[in-house]
């Protein structure tokens, strides 16, 4: 079987969009991780494969029903089967890990009764350069190398 | 890490499972997931249920307060927030 995992910002844009259809009750999500920067090309038009392909999003909601649908993704579920990747729920203190001022860069999007919000992709890479592993810094070179960041 | 010296995956445990507790459905899917015998820690859990479920009834603000009663009988928030059990996708 190919390896599927994720690696393009359709994937991520193609779940939000499900995710926009399936919620009834507006509700706000924030897009951190891989999953935001590959969103932030997808935004862009950009196709460029991420380098090291992410196995999960990190979504953070203060909805129910957004959590809810994102339990449905979650490690081992057949959304995992059938995608190659899988959604993992982040608490919200992790936001903490950004600059103060974060939200003023944000990029901001509505699907359905979703409100996305997606930090500037300099903030999102703050916490990975932070962490400092391999796959953080390819990804930031990459994201430097499509134009995301200086 | 949180200021309870929680690691950020355990704290959405408890931050999420506060979220879905509210909601019967997913208060039973939970329930019913945890005592499975196909998880791996549903023994573990009946030891820890009434422990977990107050966690779960409790405020999202009101972390200090339930730390604080926790350490007078020799436990934390952090202690108690790691036996909230994951939750496996195959079986859910």
């Amino acid at each position: 079987m190919p390896r599927r995992e994720l690696k393009s910002g359709k994937q991520v844009a193609e779940w939000l969009d499900a995710l926009g259809k399936s919620v009834i009750t507006p509700g706000d999500i924030i897009l951190i991780g891989s999953g935001g920067l590959l969103w932030h090309a997808h935004d862009r038009q950009i196709q460029t494969e991420l380098p090291e392909a992410s196995m999960d999003v990190d979504p953070i909601t203060d909805s129910d029903e957004i959590a809810a649908f994102c339990y449905n993704a979650i490690i081992g579920s057949e959304f995992e089967r059938e995608h190659g990747w899988h959604v993992n729920l982040m608490p919200n203190t992790v936001l903490r890990e950004f600059p103060a001022d974060w939200r003023e860069r944000a990029s901001r999007r509505e699907y359905g009764q979703v409100t996305l919000l997606v930090p500037h992709p300099a903030d999102l890479l703050v916490p990975k350069l932070k962490r400092g592993e391999p796959r953080d810094v390819k990804h930031f070179e990459w994201a430097k190398r499509i134009g995301l960041v200086a | 890490m949180t200021e309870h010296g929680i690691l950020y995956q355990d704290y959405a445990k408890l931050e999420y499972g506060r979220m879905l507790w509210k909601r019967p459905d997913m208060r039973e899917r939970l329930l019913r997931h945890w005592t499975d015998p196909r998880h791996p820690h549903a023994e573990r859990f009946k030891e820890w249920r009434a422990e977990v479920e107050k966690l779960l009834e409790s405020p999202p603000d009101s972390d200090d307060e339930l730390d604080r009663e926790l350490r007078t009988r020799g436990l934390s928030l952090r202690v108690v927030v790691r036996e909230i059990p994951s939750v496996f996708g195959d079986f859910f």
